[in-house]
């Protein structure tokens, strides 16, 4: 998520609020946090002020309000953002944008699986979560077009996820809910049931296959039975009439099966509404494990191409997601998507001669190995 | 071996089930008129006499031959299919849990 | 698993074909393996890590660990590809009239002269029926219009329209109507009712003029084909294109030369033809539809590749029992196509009601009825109960004898999910449900059509199988091609 920094003031706890620009009080004020250039008068009702100009000590104990000063970049928060504010180092999380179509809300941060690849940090769950991610949806704009449920494992919380759920349901009825789950607890079809009872009209379950066999899945998923529990949850979801769809990062242990891993959605899971191939985010245990994962997008590009043209022929809905224009062959750029949230895309210094910049979604971070080499402008 | 007109073939018992035997014949009723007997407790006799218009008589022995041997190995994967092909038919119409299907067949 | 065996072999038919050997596993997926591999498969000589064993694997042929998922997997596959038994009947053929204003040389329908009204449908059997058709439980209903030609009684056609509707209020069913006419009478008052009513049409059409004429004429010997041709055209403009369709029937007269046939639609703006033969009832017709199996394969094939071109050049048109077939091949789904399938359509999935209230499990069972025999007579709307009927005894007994996973040479053929059973064309040619195999034309027919586009596939030519696909998903093959996405 994006992220300022400030000089902290007047509190030591964590806020969570929604940015206003407009000093005036309204019935909205008592859930905002101000954005401004400078504090120039008292500041009645907001939850907090943060301000771009540095203020002295004196004039803060005046203003008994928590305050973050010095904020560089302050232009970079919107009206109608949600930032969740850490008092102790003056950091600014922002966990909602207001303009982006990427918004998500990090569900659980601790995880049923260790896949090799798992690009997020995981810590063990605490209470407040819960409480702050409905607080934060409470405070979303309705007209949010989409918000993924993310983590670790959103269904590790259980009932929790019902309550968080629920919440969306009200406060963004036509928004794009995906969660973003491995689907292994959805093998108790009560649980799925007990989902599919809140009827959100626009929830999709967005569930990883690794491989087409089930050792394969399991070991990269780090755990046995999990390509097992991972098909009767899919087939739960589908008596359940939920949405579904499939995602397949790529990489070496894998990258050579995508169009057996395409047959075999096809044919075993033909109810999936779009089935996305993804480039590997390389964080965290991908990061770790890179030697053992690595493979080329040269090199799997011939087999990408032919996955996603094995699902096109058949009319399914296939995108591929995390992939730079320039390593892959052209008659499958228009499956592309650029799926990396804006404030999260790097491009390198031969991005800017390309011709297709601005079609092409750039990277997570710095490319590792050979990958950089392959780049090239178009 | 071909006799005149009528390809006589022995089928050894030991080798060939008798049922494979029967059903090759019975592939073979729209080129041939067939007739089985017993020559011994072991040797199942079968004479095939080709309808006009066939292919030769050294191929029609040679594919009797062939589809002998494609009916027996039908005949010994039925003994190895018959029971999951019931499981399959059974669970796509009266499904039961994933778990329970597992324990009935560890059974 | 069996312990010192590296791995569980599921089940799975087999058939040679050339070098190869094609394997299909019980949910219709196929493969295919060189001989060598065969061997190794059954003597269990296969190495786990080699791309032949994965292969093997995603069919579920074998499995090197715990079996459940795959016996999961194929049973509910097994059951998407038999989910057209769960509706029950849901195509109804109603036999508005026996009479007829044409008298074609191979009819079928042994249609009375145009003048009578006995063998009309009244409006007080066809009630009766459209109360029957409702106690279906299929929540989709087709009901269609055949004859004799049906515009002959088309007050009654009318009626059966506004009363099934009518029922339809309660019972809110998905509610469509063919009429399947020669449209040799076709007027002004008719298109306005069809157009409002949204009825799909269903014509005939044999060929260019020669071809048609050759065998479909009026009752005084002259020629439809100009006014049929008329009709149609008004038809299509009236109610578009695509709800407008024609069958032909394949005679001695036009079984070789099918190409000009498959030129005619398309100049008459048909989107895609249906090459099947029927089978011929009584002396005129099998004199006319008497051509043997050899030349009406050979025929097909040839047609079948003239069509692939015209594809390939740009023209959209497809075959449409060639489409059904592929669907079976190469999708995980069902298809509705009463004519092949298992167990038989006959019955439960279309039922035929003749014009004084008899039903039957198909119109061939009609015909036969029309001949003298009753076999396959369920009852009759005035005088028998929906469960007399749909769960009498001749239902039951046609059913019981159509399930090719029972019947002899059809229980282990590598194609049994791509086929089916027909009974009371077994019983009608050669005396007795199940039928002979080795000698039945339906069974040389069926196989010799699936073999080759099996042998299609098995060449993977990126272009047939780009035109198969656009047949099958209903696009074009322009989209195919470009990979543009909608």
């Amino acid at each position: 998520m994006r992220q300022l920094k400030g000089i902290p003031l007047n509190s030591r706890a964590r806020i969570i609020g929604k940015i206003s620009k407009n000093p005036a009080k309204t019935r909205e004020t008592k859930n905002c946090i101000l954005a401004t250039v400078s504090i120039e008068k008292r500041l009645r009702g907001f939850k907090a002020v943060l301000c771009s100009t540095a203020i002295e000590e004196a004039k803060t104990i005046r203003l008994k309000i928590p305050i973050i000063h010095s904020v560089e970049n302050i232009e970079a928060l919107s009206e109608g953002d949600i930032v969740s504010l850490d008092m102790m180092t003056g950091d600014i999380i922002v966990v909602y944008e207001r303009n982006s179509i990427h918004n998500s809300v990090l569900a659980s941060t601790d995880c049923n699986c260790r896949c090799i690849m798992c690009p997020q940090a995981l810590a063990a769950n605490s209470k407040e979560n819960l409480k702050n991610n409905i607080e934060i949806i409470r405070m979303m704009d309705k007209r949010t077009p989409a918000l993924g449920i993310t983590g670790g494992e959103p269904l590790i919380l259980g009932d929790g996820l019902i309550k968080l759920l629920k919440q969306c349901k009200k406060q963004l009825p036509e928004t794009q809910i995906q969660i973003l789950t491995n689907g292994i607890l959805l093998k108790e079809n009560d649980y799925v049931r007990s989902i599919a009872r809140l009827r959100l009209r626009n929830l999709v379950f967005c569930i990883p296959l690794y491989a087409d066999t089930d050792t394969e899945h399991d070991f990269i998923m780090q755990r046995k039975g999990a390509f097992e529990d991972t098909i009767q949850g899919l087939y739960n979801l589908a008596t359940n009439r939920q949405l579904v769809e499939i995602r397949i990062v790529v990489m070496s242990l894998n990258s050579k099966r995508l169009p057996k891993i395409a047959e075999f959605i096809y044919h075993n899971l033909p109810f999936a509404i779009h089935v996305a191939f993804m480039g590997m985010e390389v964080e965290g245990m991908a990061r770790k494990n890179i030697e053992k994962l690595w493979v080329s997008p040269k090199a799997y590009s011939p087999y990408l191409r032919d996955a996603v043209f094995y699902l096109f022929q058949r009319n399914v809905n296939v995108s591929i997601y995390n992939e730079q224009l320039c390593l892959l062959p052209k008659d499958i750029w228009n499956f592309t998507y650029k799926s990396i949230s804006e404030w999260k895309n790097i491009y390198l210094e031969d991005c800017l001669e390309c011709s297709e910049k601005s079609r092409c979604g750039g990277f997570f971070a710095a490319p590792y190995g050979d990958h950089k080499a392959q780049i090239h402008p178009l | 071996m071909i006799e005149g007109n009528k390809i006589v073939i022995k089928i050894d018992l030991a080798i060939y089930a008798r049922i494979a035997a029967l059903k090759t014949c019975y592939v073979f009723q729209d080129k041939c008129h067939t007739s089985l007997e017993p020559e011994s407790e072991s040797i199942f006799k079968v004479t095939l006499t080709p309808k006009k218009g066939s292919l030769s008589l050294p191929e029609i022995e040679k594919e009797f031959m062939d589809e002998l041997i494609d009916q027996q190995i039908r005949v010994e994967n039925d003994k190895l299919f018959s029971n999951i092909r019931k499981m399959i038919v059974e669970q796509a119409f009266k499904p039961i849990s994933f778990a329970e299907l597992k324990t009935k067949i560890r059974k | 698993m069996i312990k010192g065996r590296a791995y569980t072999i599921f089940p799975y038919r087999f058939m040679r074909l050339g070098k190869d050997i094609l394997l299909v596993n019980e949910a219709g997926e196929f493969i295919f393996m060189s001989e060598n591999d065969f061997v190794k498969l059954r003597t269990y000589q296969l190495d786990i890590k080699d791309e032949i064993f994965l292969n093997l694997e995603i069919k579920h042929i074998v499995a090197d660990t715990d079996p459940t998922l795959p016996i999961y997997l194929l049973a509910t596959k097994y059951r998407t590809k038999k989910s057209f038994l769960n509706d029950f009947t849901a195509l109804h053929i109603f036999i508005i009239t026996l009479c007829c204003n044409q008298k074609c040389k191979y009819c079928q329908a042994n249609s009375e002269d145009e003048a009578r009204t006995d063998y009309d449908m009244n409006t007080g059997t066809a009630k009766k029926c459209v109360d029957m058709v409702f106690k279906s439980p299929s929540p989709a209903i087709k009901i269609e219009f055949q004859g004799g030609e049906p515009f002959l009684n088309f007050e009654t056609v009318k009626f059966v329209v506004q009363y099934a509707n009518q029922l339809n209020g309660a019972y809110q069913k998905n509610l469509e109507f063919v009429i399947c006419a020669n449209l040799l009478g076709l007027n002004e008052e008719m298109l306005n009712y069809l157009e409002e009513h949204k009825i799909w049409v269903s014509t005939s059409l044999d060929g260019p003029r020669n071809l048609h004429d050759a065998n479909r004429i009026t009752r005084k010997g002259t020629g439809t084909y100009d006014i049929v041709r008329k009709n149609i055209q008004l038809a299509q403009d009236k109610l578009g294109n695509d709800r407008v369709s024609a069958l032909m029937v394949t005679t001695r007269d036009n079984v070789d030369k099918l190409n000009d046939v498959v030129d005619e639609y398309i100049e008459q703006r048909f989107n895609s033809i249906f090459i099947r033969t029927i089978h011929p009832f009584g002396r005129a017709a099998k004199e006319k539809l008497g051509y043997d199996v050899e030349t009406f394969i050979k025929n097909y094939k040839k047609t079948l590749d003239y069509i692939i071109r015209l594809n390939l050049d740009g023209v959209a048109f497809s075959e449409q029992y060639a489409t059904i077939i592929l669907k079976k091949i190469l999708t995980p789904f069902a298809t509705t196509f009463v004519d092949l399938q298992s167990p038989a359509g006959t019955g439960i999935s279309c039922a035929v009601y003749g014009y004084n209230g008899d039903v039957f499990v198909s119109d061939e069972a009609r015909m036969l009825s029309k001949m003298g025999d009753n076999r396959f007579l369920m009852g009759n709307v005035h005088k028998n109960s929906y469960q007399e009927i749909f769960n009498g005894k001749v239902i039951r007994e046609t059913i019981e004898n159509s399930c090719v996973e029972t019947m002899p040479l059809c229980s282990e053929c590598a194609f049994q999910m791509y086929c089916g059973a027909d009974p009371v064309r077994n019983y009608s040619v050669q005396g007795d449900l199940m039928g002979h195999r080795p000698t039945s034309e339906f069974h040389q027919i069926n196989y010799l059509i699936i073999r080759h586009l099996m042998e299609l596939i098995k060449q993977n030519d990126a272009d047939i199988m780009n035109v198969f696909w656009s047949w099958i998903t209903n696009r074009s093959i322009e989209e195919i091609k470009r990979s543009e996405r909608g």
